[in-house]
């Protein structure tokens, strides 16, 4: 009877919860050794910005499809993972199930932690076959949780998540930085990224749905204090990424500059302040098209073979 | 021939005077009196016809002159094409259901307001003489729970009807079969004859021999294995959560629990003297005393 306990995966909810739990992942298995802000900014994941129209807490990980977001995001810092998505309705899930259960032992092995749906995204960090049981840490409370090898993906949001990092290698810091300008301009100009769910914007919409349920008044009030919370941490993120990254374009220098300003409209925001609020925002709808534009012309003076080379099946890759 | 045909025979002749009766009725559709005799009984009880006998010319004519037939007549075989048209409707459920499940009602009203007990959804249908006839035949069989002789694919065989589906504007018989016992579904084009027997089955005999439609995968309990000093009060529970006698030890319990946390709370609570598994729970355990003793000590 075999059991693993990774000890050194320190896992804290400050980020996206994806970056926070990829973050310990990483750095547990020596794979990165940056800061998260660094790891937020590179995966682009940072840029991500995504409201329901009714400011429901779900919009911080609603971000797309996850399987085609983190792709991207985990592509760019050079990481290879395996990861398995599929909705535990279908009578196949059992199966995924099982396979799932063999490799994130073996990822545990290894050493390496698994990035589970809980949700949101923890980590697990060990498994214990005499009791068939997975530990998952949270970010939030000091103690594991207990998932039971059977109750493996299953939650009430109805789908499962695992991601399992197998291997890393050095990509250069310009790839990256590019890349993941690139990564939050698409993010910034998709306005659904749910469809064919349209009651979540993204980018530029997400600003508009953000004022105008605040304006409106009907809109979940814990859901929106979360999503400014996630929103000012993900602006300073790229705030401190942009200031480590500037050296390399001036563009970039010229969009940290834009972020800070971001950053100073909503220095001691109140939730009870909804007036304050809408205005802070409008404020930065207007300064983060700006820095886009910043993007933009960096993004369209260098080459870009990734977007200007159609694959033969497509944009998307052939299932 | 329906009778439809014979009662405006009849009417033709009694507005041309020709006074007919039951027997020229019998001749001229070479039925037997009797049969007419029902005929005319028919059009003066339900289409409320004056008939009068007039004895010294042996036939009948209209005592209201003004009487019509009424224009709306349904023959049996029309009824259950509404029949089997309110039924589509019925199982609609698109868009604008409601307002095609008003049409079906009043399809069923004209059809007489049986029910037809047929089993499928579909948003339009193919009115094919023989897959009508055979819906109607099959969900017959279904509702009587009668075995069906089909020949289907030059195959003759002998099933246990369970249900009509529709699936993309094509209908399938779900059927068991009695020599294999094995479910298989049948398009209804391609069956060539449907034959229902006297013979009949047991509908959840049938029903039994179904795989198992897959279950939703459903959450477990974690199970603790608890040393108990007396048996549970509440028999198959211990403070509400579920619990087993152990095979081999009258006192050792398997206690069922969702919530790490309220169990742990019962274990400070209630009286028990081992636990001895799973180790995470012990472990959970021993750190809350620990922390509670710190606090304890520290407190001092």
């Amino acid at each position: 009877m075999a059991s693993v306990y990774l000890d050194q995966v320190r896992m804290r909810r400050e980020s996206k919860s994806y970056i926070d739990s990829l973050h310990a992942v990483l750095t547990a298995a020596g794979l990165f050794d940056g800061p998260k802000y660094l790891l937020s900014g590179l995966t682009g994941m940072a840029f991500k910005f995504t409201v329901h129209e009714r400011l429901l807490p779900l919009s911080v990980s609603a971000y797309g499809n996850w399987v085609d977001e983190h792709g991207a995001a985990v592509d760019n810092v050079g990481l290879l993972t395996d990861r398995d998505a599929v909705r535990t309705r279908y009578a196949t899930f059992r199966h995924y199930q099982r396979d799932a259960i063999e490799w994130t032992k073996r990822s545990l092995d290894r050493g390496i932690g698994v990035i589970y749906w809980i949700p949101e995204f923890g980590v697990i960090r060990g498994y214990d076959d005499e009791d068939g049981v997975f530990f998952v840490q949270d970010g939030t409370s000091g103690e594991d949780q207990i998932v039971l090898y059977d109750n493996l993906g299953l939650n009430f949001t109805g789908f499962w998540y695992g991601e399992a990092v197998a291997d890393a290698i050095e990509v250069p810091l310009e790839t990256m930085a590019l890349e993941s300008v690139r990564l939050a301009l698409d993010d910034w100009t998709t306005p659904h990224k749910t469809l064919p769910n349209t009651d979540i914007g993204s980018g530029r919409l997400a600003y508009t749905f953000m004022t105008r349920a605040l304006l409106k008044g009907d809109y979940d009030a814990s859901g929106a204090r979360y999503i400014i919370q996630s929103y000012v941490y993900a602006r300073n993120e790229i705030r401190q990424y942009l200031n480590d990254i500037s050296h390399l374009w001036p563009e970039l220098y010229e969009a940290w500059e834009l972020y800070a300003a971001i950053g100073e409209s909503f220095k001691g925001w109140e939730e009870a302040d909804v007036s304050a609020l809408v205005r802070a925002f409008e404020t930065a709808a207007v300064l983060e098209q700006r820095a886009m534009e910043q993007f933009l012309r960096l993004s369209a003076r260098l080459s870009d073979p990734k977007r200007a080379v159609l694959p033969r099946w497509g944009k998307s890759t052939p299932r | 021939m329906s009778n439809m045909h014979r009662i405006q025979w009849f009417d033709q002749s009694i507005r041309e005077s020709r006074y007919p009766n039951s027997q020229a009725l019998a001749g001229q559709f070479e039925i037997s009196r009797r049969q007419a005799q029902r005929d005319i009984e028919y059009m003066e009880n339900t289409l409320r016809a004056p008939l009068l006998y007039v004895a010294k010319h042996r036939g009948y004519i209209y005592e209201d002159r003004t009487y019509v037939l009424p224009s709306l007549y349904i023959t049996e075989e029309e009824k259950g094409v509404l029949r089997f048209l309110a039924h589509r409707y019925k199982q609609y459920d698109y868009d604008n259901a409601d307002q095609v499940r008003r049409v079906a009602h009043l399809l069923d009203r004209f059809a007489g307001g049986q029910e037809t007990e047929l089993d499928s959804r579909l948003p339009s249908f193919q009115a094919n003489p023989r897959l009508m006839d055979h819906v109607l035949r099959l969900s017959n069989a279904i509702r009587e729970a009668r075995v069906t002789e089909l020949r289907c694919d030059g195959e003759q065989l002998a099933v246990w009807p369970l249900r009509l589906f529709a699936h993309y504007n094509t209908d399938y018989l779900e059927a068991c079969c009695e020599t294999s016992g094995k479910r298989r579904t049948f398009r209804l084009l391609q069956i060539a004859s449907v034959q229902v027997t006297e013979r009949r089955f047991d509908p959840a005999e049938a029903e039994r021999g179904l795989p198992d439609e897959p279950a939703q995968a459903v959450r477990k309990p974690f199970t603790a294995r608890v040393r108990l000093a007396d048996a549970p009060p509440g028999g198959g529970t211990w403070n509400g959560f579920a619990a087993r006698p152990s095979v081999d030890d009258p006192h050792l319990y398997e206690v069922d629990f969702y919530d790490t946390d309220a169990f742990l709370q019962h274990l400070t609570t209630a009286r028990w003297e081992a636990l001895l598994g799973p180790k995470w729970l012990q472990r959970k355990l021993r750190e809350r005393c620990a922390d509670m003793l710190s606090r304890i000590e520290g407190g001092r």
